[in-house]
């Protein structure tokens, strides 16, 4: 699979051709706001940095979770924490706020299998507090009233 | 659609691989929105910091 590489210190972004650059850019500062806020709100701070691939296409997509191990069906996003090529993979077939808010919850995987090293957190804490921080945060920009009103989100 | 009494008890809800086994995407729904009510319970009742916590 051809995929371009964008090159930061800290981590690096992978994408395939068919997926703007400034979109691109545009994911990666959102990674630098997610560390930033998470930090804050939880005391925690990660030790590496992943980087980041994103696909413009499900067979793409499709591709790189066979490379990880997973059969993708209806993930737009996952966190692969080991393997050849580990780091947050976005399928990029939504728009930007939707994908900022996979990207924060795949972001707050990684925070979550960090801190927890060995020890087995459940599923629902895991999942739940991915799916909290990605409505708290990965809204923030686009909709704060969605953000501050949550007690208002229904099942 | 409504589902009435089928809300999943989180001691159900420990397993990542039978959490990431589901392929039915209204019932994913319905699990990450379980998840995402007990830890905005943590949040409302214990602050964020208790998140932090239980992750270190």
């Amino acid at each position: 699979m051809e995929l371009r590489k964008y090159q930061r210190l800290s981590f690096d972004v992978y994408f395939s051709p068919d997926v703007p650059t400034a979109l691109v850019l545009d994911l990666q500062g959102h990674v630098q706001a997610v560390r930033v806020q998470l930090t804050q709100r939880l005391g925690v701070e990660d030790r590496t940095i992943p980087d980041l691939y994103v696909m413009g296409s499900l067979k793409a997509f499709g591709a790189a979770g066979a490379t990880s191990g997973l059969r993708v069906t209806i993930e737009s996003g996952f966190f692969a924490p080991g393997g050849n090529a580990p780091g947050i993979y976005l399928l990029a077939n939504k728009p930007i706020p939707e994908l900022k808010k996979t990207l924060t919850h795949e972001y707050t995987h990684l925070l979550v299998e960090e801190g927890a090293g060995t020890s087995l957190l459940p599923a629902w804490f895991n999942e739940g507090t991915a799916t909290y921080y990605e409505n708290v945060i990965g809204l923030t920009s686009s909709n704060p009233d969605v953000a501050r009103n949550l007690d208002l989100l229904p099942l | 659609m409504v589902l009435a009494s089928t809300l999943m008890p989180l001691p159900t809800l420990e397993s990542q691989r039978d959490w990431n086994a589901q392929r039915d995407p209204l019932k994913a729904s319905q699990i990450y929105s379980v998840g995402f009510m007990a830890i905005h319970y943590l949040v409302t009742t214990y602050g964020e910091q208790s998140v932090g916590t239980l992750i270190q």
